[in-house]
């Protein structure tokens, strides 16, 4: 980061010969004077990663995107295996285009569907539910009492007899709207997966089961038959899927950064050697994760493309050094050790400083950031051997080409003649910032856009803000199969389960179920609320199911004779073995942070109001439930990581300019960056979300680097007696481009992920491209700006 | 107390291991303080409209529904729009409603509350409940021990009542004016007040209901009173509830409602869509075709003289010849019906598991093609 000394030093040697290779760190003579062995170690690193690259798996378990440590979930965690239907269950539609369910054709189909899902691995077999299922039953009222039997008889043969039969069953069934939709076009497999498959004890690989699934839709959708899949694990899958895509966004990436380079240096070969070592660096890192017991997820597979981009930005200043040098007539060699000297500290400490924005991210109680800060804290490790060190030893064989040497020269010796600035208007424009008028003004500016974001941004929402799964685009193919789920049955795809524990075989004790009845009549008040289920619901339907279906009866018998009767009947969803561990099911209308933060309130009231040793009311499992808790560390861990990485950045400012005001001067123009990100947030309709954590620790520790850039340079020009504005031009002058070029190929970098299917990627993309060239602009024109205020050569210059 | 019913389930989802859990059941202390829903008055909120409804009635121009959770819900407008009443002092599901004026009105519901109203259904008090109904069915039978035939019966039958606690629900209320009324529901429990509910007695003693038959309705039409109830069970006073004899019809299934008609044809309907109709005092009956085999759950003359039956599906059937025979009406059915009454506009109001759905009078003459 300190380029104080980055200053063209060292004399021109123009013969290697003449060079003291006894010169320099022990570092730089261990390394330069061993260059081929270094390279060799690193070209035998590179193969061998590459090849351990191979065994990189793209995956995103279900565990990982929660805060496993939040008690919310580790309620659910502890429950769960006792609980059937909690989380994580597959929804198969399958639709009739013409006509209605009972059709013997579409009931083949889906008993083949039924048949091929039965036997995928990870399929918690014995609470799958259709059609076809043995425990999809109806119930009917004789004068004998009670009839019931498989919805599809066994006797079925297909005849209009027995379609008849079914469509019979299915009526009185209670499965409309819940397995069978209201129009009778279309009926539901459900599949439930577990967690493990159970015959090998290894994780689902949401990759393949999505891709069985997406076989069994090409092999069965027709003309006649649609279908329509919804899931954690397809939208994981899909997820996986999208990421294919984002190969292309890479290569595009690299397409556009070395043409960024290219125009920059005018130099083929070095552009090209830069770019090799970056890439160089992502084949290290994805070689070293699957070494490291790492897999790459839709969040981090987002870091090769930061590790690339900061690869470049890092390899143009060290090849920007030995042009210099070489332009001057140094020896490729001596240029390259030169470079070396004078830059790696300084990239080294930029790097960490990098680092600092990723190890932040570890305080964040969800194991995919955590996994993101690990793959980024890795790729920067790696940037530092590959752009720091091998790229100089290449430099140092290659050299670069005369004519982008020579025009590197003349560039240098133009400027020192350039007294009036005439040459740069660019530059020139930027230095009005350090005089007063124009320092008022981008300072009021910078005010009043960060009062104006400020206001803004306390609508900043947390969570969730758009139906479906918000992970991918509205528009695709998933969400369109749930907005068919939503459309066509009654159960809603937000569902938020309330655990209620209670002694043992007091799961459906009657004054259990008054309980749960009272929590469910609050909760239907709230307006999110679309539904509830629980024991007790089931208990006033059964009541009337045992009393010839007369719904006089719908109400919660209080013999408890009667409600042992019940439970016998219940669905496994609603209770466990042991019976002291009942749900209530609330099916919400979305999942947004208001609705889902209403009902946790309303939870927690009810079980601070009529909680007891004897029975509890846990939160919160259901999908609804896991974002709730979601939610709430999300919301925590926005607070917390503003402070640290602000914490962080602000001492290693002060380490670096060892001056409160440079400090001020560096760091307000991030803030209002930060601000103007989250009013941004607001205007594009983006919560903080598991994926938008990252990015602000993201954009101020990489931003900071700017403003390290050019306040070091800047603050030693005034310590030489130097005025703040000549300083400053100075400052611009060496590493003003730089910036400019950091800002520009990191903004495209990840402005390009704006393209991607996965909604969460696009989001991530177009909130880091603006902190990346909203900081770099703050850098180039508020901290002059702020500096005309606060830096006096006199006063500052001291300290 | 579990019915009968049960034992002759065909097919019990396995769960053998649950069964022998549950069937030990320790009942622990009693856990969570919430208020027992007889004590816990009717929650006034924006869903209720939206509830299940049990019954519905007219208290002069008003209508009047009752449901779940102690909805009360009155509409001035014919139904158009419905509001909740002011004060309900139970959060139990109620079954029924009646008024004999427009003023006066009584309400039954589960654990044997009697609900009672003076002002149109705005305010409503309790009269009675499960606890004091069954004391009363102990007390009579214990005053009518000494009479000998099934008296001892009676008085076990109605120990066993006050020691199950306040768990039958009251199914059905007629009354006959300010003073005069009956209630009756599960198991038998029937009881009749001749001071406007202050005081209630038991008529168990005086239904010849041997085996404890749930009764669902009483209805009321001059001096004649009839009550129905499950396995064919149909009784009859004509003494003012003094006296009731036993109605026999070829069905044993169970009768959720029984009619008079003005030509003073009985007919009884219920279970899978079993209607029957005798034009003798019920000396004889003939089923009328309901088309299909849908419970029938509420049947009331119209207006005009006519009679509409509604099933479960929603389907109303309408006859314009005393009963003989039944013609759907053209309305979308609204599934679930549980009970219907005509509005002073002449349009029919529906209840049912959504609330309450007003069908416009001009559909109520157009008939379902066959």
């Amino acid at each position: 980061m300190s380029h104080a000394h980055a200053l063209p030093a060292g004399a021109v040697v123009a013969d290697v010969a003449a060079f003291d290779t006894r010169s320099g760190s022990l570092g730089e003579r261990l390394l330069f004077n061993n260059r081929l062995v270094i390279v060799l170690l690193c070209l035998a690193a590179t193969l061998v990663l590459g090849f351990q690259a191979r065994g990189l798996s793209l995956n995103a378990a279900f565990e990982k995107m929660i805060p496993t440590g939040h008690p919310y979930i580790a309620n659910f965690l502890e429950n769960r295996k006792q609980l059937a239907g909690m989380g994580n269950t597959l929804r198969i539609a399958v639709e009739a285009k013409d006509g209605t369910i009972f059709d013997p054709d579409y009931l083949d189909t889906v008993r083949k569907i039924n048949d091929e899902l039965f036997l995928l691995p990870g399929v918690d077999r014995p609470y799958m539910k259709s059609l076809w299922t043995p425990a999809v039953r109806w119930t009917g009222v004789t004068e004998e009492g009670l009839d019931g039997g498989p919805v599809i008889p066994d006797d079925y043969d297909a005849s209009p007899d027995s379609l008849e039969q079914v469509r019979r069953n299915v009526e009185r069934s209670g499965e409309i709207g819940q397995l069978v939709a209201g129009n009778y076009k279309s009926s539901i497999v459900l599949v439930p997966l577990q967690n493990k498959v159970a015959e090998t004890g290894e994780r689902i690989d949401y990759t393949r089961l999505s891709a069985r699934i997406e076989e069994l839709r090409a092999k069965y959708e027709s003309d006649r038959v649609g279908i329509h899949v919804t899931g954690f694990a397809k939208v994981v899958g899909d997820l996986i899927a999208g990421l294919q895509q984002v190969m292309i966004f890479f290569a595009l990436a690299i397409g556009i950064c070395t043409a960024v380079l290219y125009w920059y240096t005018r130099c083929l070969r070095s552009t090209l050697l830069v770019v090799l070592c970056s890439m160089v660096a992502v084949v290290w890192l994805l070689g070293l994760l699957p070494t490291l017991g790492y897999e790459l997820d839709p969040y981090s597979v987002l870091v090769p493309f930061l590790v690339f981009a900061i690869g470049m930005s890092h390899g143009a200043q060290k090849m920007n050094g030995i042009m210099q040098d070489i332009g001057r007539g140094t020896h490729k060699l001596v240029a390259a050790r030169y470079t070396f000297r004078r830059l790696f500290l300084a990239g080294v400490t930029a790097l960490l400083a990098d680092a600092v924005g990723f190890a932040v991210l570890m305080v964040i109680d969800i194991q995919v950031i955590q996994d993101l800060a690990v793959t980024a804290s890795i790729g920067v490790a790696v940037l530092i051997f590959t752009n720091l060190v091998l790229l100089p030893i290449l430099l140092s064989y290659t050299g670069v080409s005369p004519a982008a040497a020579e025009r590197s020269l003349s560039a240098e010796t133009m400027e020192a003649n350039d007294g009036a600035h005439a040459k740069h208007p660019f530059w020139a424009f930027l230095d009005l910032f350090t005089q007063r008028k124009w320092a008022a003004i981008a300072v009021a500016a910078g005010v009043v856009m960060g009062l104006a974001g400020l206001a803004i941004s306390f609508q900043l929402k947390i969570g969730d803000t758009a139906p479906g799964a918000p992970e991918l685009r509205a528009d695709s193919r998933y969400n369109r199969d749930n907005a068919f789920m939503v459309a066509n049955y009654a159960a809603s795809s937000d569902v938020y389960i309330v655990m209620v524990k209670t002694p043992q075989y007091a799961c459906a004790h009657y004054d259990t179920l008054m309980s749960v009845d009272a929590l469910e009549r609050e909760l239907q008040q709230l307006p999110g609320v679309e539904a509830t289920s629980s024991l007790a619901g089931l208990a006033k339907v059964s009541h009337a199911g045992m009393n010839e279906g007369s719904l006089k009866w719908f109400e919660v018998p209080r013999s408890q004779d009667m409600l042992n009767a019940i439970i016998t009947r219940a669905p496994r969803e609603l209770f466990n073995q042991n019976c002291d561990l009942t749900t209530v099911y609330v099916y919400l209308k979305d999942h947004k942070a208001d609705t889902l933060t209403s009902v946790v309130q309303t939870v927690e009231a009810f079980a601070a109001n009529h909680g007891s040793e004897e029975i509890r009311f846990l939160n919160a499992a259901g999908n609804a439930g896991i974002e709730a808790a979601t939610n709430i560390v999300v919301k925590k861990a926005n607070v917390e990581m503003l402070f640290l990485v602000y914490g962080a950045v602000i001492i290693l400012a002060f380490v670096t300019f060892r001056s409160w005001r440079a400090v001020i001067c560096a760091v307000l123009p991030l803030m209002l960056t930060s601000v103007l990100c989250e009013a941004l947030m607001v205007g594009l309709n983006i919560g903080v979300k598991v994926a938008t954590l990252p990015v602000i620790a993201l954009g101020v520790g990489i931003g900071v680097d700017y403003a390290l850039y050019v306040m070091t340079v800047t603050l030693a020009q005034l310590k030489n007696g130097m005025s703040l504005s000549e300083a400053y031009y100075k400052a611009l002058l060496f590493t003003g481009k730089v910036v400019v070029l950091t800002g520009i190929t990191l903004g495209i970098a990840v402005a390009i992920w704006a393209f991607s299917p996965i909604k969460f990627q696009a989001d991530m993309g177009i909130l880091l491209a603006f902190m990346f060239v909203w900081n770099m602009l703050g850098a180039l024109i508020l901290l002059p700006a702020l500096g005309h205020f606060l830096l006096r050569p006199k006063k500052t210059v001291a300290i | 107390m579990m019915r009968p019913l049960l034992s002759s389930c065909r097919s019990v989802v396995p769960a053998t291991a649950l069964l022998a859990a549950v069937l030990t059941f320790t009942v622990p202390a009693a856990a969570a303080p919430v208020a027992d829903l007889l004590e816990l008055p009717a929650a006034v909120n924006a869903r209720a409209i939206r509830s299940l409804q049990l019954a519905v009635t007219r208290a002069g121009e008003r209508l009047v529904a009752v449901g779940e959770r102690g909805t009360v819900l009155l509409s001035d407008d014919h139904g158009r729009s419905w509001r909740q009443a002011t004060r309900v002092p139970v959060s139990i599901a109620l079954t029924d409603v009646h008024f004999p004026t427009p003023q006066l009105g009584w309400a039954v519901g589960h654990s044997g509350v009697v609900l009672h109203t003076t002002d149109g259904g705005e305010n409503w008090e309790r009269q009675l409940d499960g606890k004091l109904a069954a004391q009363l069915a102990l007390d009579d039978a214990q005053a009518r021990a000494g009479e000998g035939g099934q008296a001892a019966r009676r008085v076990r039958e109605a120990e066993s009542l006050v020691a199950d606690g306040p768990d039958k629900p009251l199914l059905g209320v007629h009354f006959a004016d300010a003073q005069r009324g009956w209630v009756v529901g599960a198991y038998g429990l029937a009881l009749g007040t001749t001071d406007g509910g202050k005081s209630w007695h038991s008529l168990m003693g005086r239904i010849p209901n041997q085996r404890g038959k749930h009764l669902y309705q009483v209805h009321g039409d001059g001096d004649l009173l009839l009550v129905s109830g499950e396995q064919g069970a149909l009784f009859r006073s004509t003494d003012g509830g003094a006296s009731f004899a036993e109605v026999r019809t070829p069905y044993s299934g169970t009768y959720f409602g029984i009619l008079r008609t003005r030509a003073e044809t009985l007919m009884a309907f219920g279970l899978r869509g079993n209607a029957w109709r005798s034009t003798d005092g019920g000396v004889s009956w003939e089923r009328v075709d309901t088309g299909q085999p849908v419970t029938i759950a509420a049947g009331h003359p119209l207006k005009d003289g006519s009679l509409l039956l509604g099933d479960e599906s929603g389907r109303l059937l309408r006859s314009t010849d005393d009963g003989h025979s039944l013609s759907a009406l053209a309305v979308p059915p609204a599934a679930g019906l549980t009970g219907f009454a005509q509005a002073a506009d002449g349009a029919l109001i529906l209840s049912g598991p959504r609330g309450l759905t007003r069908v416009e009078p001009d559909l109520l003459v157009s008939e379902l093609k066959k």
